[in-house]
């Protein structure tokens, strides 16, 4: 075996071509890890905005190692020497084992490389903690388990198929793992949306993903790699059911356990395939219908001909209590108990949950099974007698409001547990989840027990265990996190993004300061309140609770939070951003900017009344320098103090009139 | 030569200090046309915040993707928002906020592979 070893890297010697090949392929390796790191130090950037850099890349590895692997083991077939080995079948699997040992070789050296350098990355930037094991096994399963592939498949290739139909399988291999290949699944269902016409073959398509999914898009800090169990179950399989095919031709013939062997890979590969398959939450933000952020739009805008109908109907009780147990693994599965109060229910206990968690069981405090219907988001349990308590158990996905082995988000404002009445959850108007859940302003007990595979905190404080505590909705955030106290806030934020704790301490601190300047009487952030930074999974929303914020963008932006969407106000929003956060600047623009016409006003107030889409898109073109120019003249006019605050005032009220009209008709009080 | 000299001076100073200042906050707009099947725009560049405004036409004929991307100085692209907006619809998204300035860049893309017909434009304002 050593004679064949020595034989095997003396090919590399000997045909400088497969020696060149590897020489660019560790170069690569070597360079796109150095980049990381040279990337971080020169730039200074931490975490994914580095990490993410190389996974684009990934493809490579398994493509050099398909072709290594091919090229090594059909040696001998184009020497026509097949016949000669096969012929000693006691010793002919020695001859391909030597040959898998350059791969092999070439894969652990390379890997290793890899590696160092991403841990490197990983410990110049102080997140060991944070970052270490997720590093590494997005390595395995990223980089790792895509080679291990490529070189069976080689092996097999080499075995199977002549030299023109194993080039063929190589492109097709490289071409269903690469990130082009969604164009097939795309053809099919993106074609339309049409429900009645679409063909989703994503889920048929994910079974050929083995590479990092989404490489276009930022690496969400709390999520990480995405590192699901599906991910693992298909990785698995192929590298048992391509180890089972594969294993006649490296284990010696004559031993009668080979087929056994091969039998028991088939069947784990089975079983991993089936695994694959199962219901799980996942994080895809790809072209797929139901993909983590469009997933919500095609349920609400397009679920068959009648879209769900949003309902708004009181409880007739109260929830004094919720008792709630969470795990979350592959995906949520909860048993929440309410205990009712003020109970005037009449027929029928109403409550609202996401239509991704499907119940189970609703009982009552005894454990009888009580009668439900659902119908979308909308829960009803039948039932004329006053109960203490229900409990119900669901299962399933949020949607973007993901809860699996490697991440949990389920923010407050978002119905992950029953809530009491019908209440609306999709905006027709702006096409999105309304992330500001009524609470009647009464606040609940919560008692919390939340399994999770991964660090969980939320805005209740955890005793023993258990989060316990009032609020009016909780928020549980797991994964990648850390909390601090800024400036009299818990803040719960993902240290390997591009926020560090340092961006929420001068974010918070130019709200407080912009409120001030423009009068504010209530913040939008409380006093005790905690904050939530978002998580980057797609749709990133600011949202309001009593207790609980959650910015998904700076001081500004939640100064603003609150205030009436209105098409026609856009380019008062940014004079108004300039005036307050740079105003040296808005005066130098501004004054080169030419006296608006009378007429040209007009008609520009005319075009901003215009309800009217295509209208408005004719103003907002148009509008800019008159509207810059009104605002300027108002600041010259009334002072900048005053104008701060009076077109804040006009931006969070109801006021009919445009942007224009309010520019040009003079001083006025407008109540908010 | 002394004149040329002093207006070398004079735009160099403009360039040094009235640049950054003009440079606080712009605006672009990226107009896809009904016969275009996607379109990116120009960069945007030294920004740390930037936001997309999705307009999508009454005649389009099905929903567009609005794409807000950010690269940051020394790398590559990568997608930080992305909206969905149904005909005769717009859509404003969230401001995207990184801690170090870079380039910012919109793209339209209609529903569906190749798909045309859509008239939409997609604003990127930075600052």
């Amino acid at each position: 075996m050593a004679t064949l070893l020595r034989f095997q890297f003396a090919v590399l010697k000997r045909r400088r071509s497969f020696a060149l090949f590897m020489l660019a392929f560790l170069t690569s390796v070597a360079a796109l890890g150095g980049y990381e790191l040279y990337y971080m130090l020169h730039y200074g950037y931490r975490g994914f905005t580095v990490l993410e850099f190389s996974t684009r890349y990934s493809v490579l590895w398994p493509s050099f190692f398909l072709v290594l692997t091919y090229e090594l083991l059909s040696l001998p077939g184009q020497c026509h020497m097949d016949e000669s080995v096969d012929a000693h079948r006691a010793t002919s699997h020695r001859h391909r084992l030597a040959a898998l040992a350059v791969p092999t070789a070439v894969l652990i050296a390379a890997f290793c490389v890899y590696l160092l350098l991403r841990l490197t990355v990983v410990f110049a930037s102080s997140m060991a903690g944070l970052l270490l094991w997720h590093v590494i096994s997005a390595a395995i399963l990223d980089i790792l388990a895509p080679s291990v592939i490529a070189i069976l498949l080689g092996l097999l290739l080499a075995r199977k198929a002549e030299r023109f139909a194993g080039y063929a399988a190589i492109v097709a291999f490289v071409f269903v793992i690469g990130p082009y290949s969604e164009i097939v699944p795309h053809v099919f269902s993106a074609a339309t949306f049409d429900a009645a016409l679409q063909v989703n073959v994503y889920p048929v398509f994910d079974l050929f993903r083995i590479l990092a999914p989404d490489q276009t898009w930022s690496v969400s800090p709390l999520y990480g790699f995405p590192l699901e169990f599906q991910r693992w179950a298909v990785a698995g399989f192929w590298i048992a059911g391509l180890s089972g095919l594969s294993l006649p031709f490296v284990l010696r013939s004559t031993w009668r356990g080979a087929e056994y062997a091969s039998a028991s890979l088939l069947l784990i590969a089975a079983l991993l395939f089936s695994a694959a398959l199962m219901p799980s939450s996942t994080l895809r933000r790809d072209l797929r219908p139901d993909a983590t952020d469009m997933a919500d739009m095609s349920y609400y805008d397009r679920l068959g001909t009648e879209p769900p109908e949003q309902l708004d109907v009181r409880p007739g009780f109260r929830v004094a209590a919720y008792d709630m147990r969470f795990s979350a693994d592959r995906a949520l599965d909860a048993v929440v108990s309410v205990d009712l109060a003020d109970d005037a229910h009449g027929d029928a206990y109403r409550f609202t949950l996401y239509h991704g968690y499907k119940i189970t069981s609703v009982s009552d405090s005894q454990g009888n099974a009580l009668t439900y219907s659902r119908d979308g988001d909308y829960v009803t349990v039948r039932s004329t007698a006053v109960h203490e308590r229900i409990t119900f158990r669901y299962r399933g996905d949020g949607g973007a409001r993901i809860a699996n082995y490697q991440c949990v988000f389920l923010p407050g404002y978002f119905p992950y547990y029953p809530i009491a009445g019908f209440v609306p959850l999709w905006d027709r108007q702006t096409h999105r989840l309304i992330e500001t859940r009524r609470t009647d302003g009464v606040p609940a007990d919560f008692s919390v027990e939340f399994d999770a595979h991964v660090p969980v905190t939320s805005n209740l404080p955890e005793t023993g265990g258990r989060f316990v505590g009032r609020s009016y909705a909780p928020t549980f955030v797991g994964g990648l996190i850390a909390r601090q106290e800024i400036l009299g806030h818990g803040v719960v934020f993902y240290p390997a993004g591009s926020w560090p704790a340092q961006f929420f301490e001068a974010e918070i601190a130019s709200l407080r300061s912009f409120e001030r300047r423009v009068g504010v009487s209530r913040s939008v952030l409380s006093s005790g309140a905690a904050v939530f930074a978002p998580p980057g999974l797609g749709g990133d929303q600011t949202a309001v609770l009593p207790d609980t914020l959650f910015i998904a963008s700076g001081g500004f932006d939640l100064l603003l939070v609150g205030a009436p969407p209105k098409d026609n106000r856009g380019l008062l929003v940014q004079a108004f951003r300039d005036l307050l956060i740079d105003p040296q600047g808005l005066r130098e623009r501004c004054s080169a900017l030419p006296e608006p016409r009378k007429d040209e006003v007009a008609k520009l107030e005319r075009l901003s009344r215009s309800g009217d889409n295509e209208t408005l898109q004719l103003y907002d073109s148009s509008a800019y320098d008159v509207v810059y120019r009104l605002f300027y003249d108002k600041v010259l006019r009334e002072g900048e103090d005053a104008v701060l605050k009076e077109t804040y005032a006009y931006l969070m009220s109801q006021d009919p009139s445009s942007e224009i009209g309010f520019l040009t008709s003079g001083t006025r009080k407008v109540e908010p | 030569m002394k004149r040329v000299a002093s207006f070398a001076v004079a735009l160099s100073l403009i360039v040094v200090f009235a640049a950054p200042t003009f440079a606080q906050a712009a605006s672009l707009r990226l107009i896809l046309e009904a016969n275009q099947t996607s379109a990116w725009s120009g960069a945007l560049g030294n920004y740390k915040n930037a936001n997309q405004k999705v307009f999508n036409a009454t005649s389009s004929a099905r929903d567009v993707y609005g794409t807000l991307q950010y690269a940051a100085p020394g790398g590559g692209w990568v997608t930080q928002q992305k909206l969905t907006v149904h005909p005769s619809n717009t859509a404003q998204g969230t401001t995207v906020l990184q801690t170090t300035a870079g380039d910012w860049r919109v793209g339209l893309d209609p529903v569906g592979f190749l798909t045309k017909d859509v008239y939409a434009t997609n604003t990127l304002t930075a600052w």
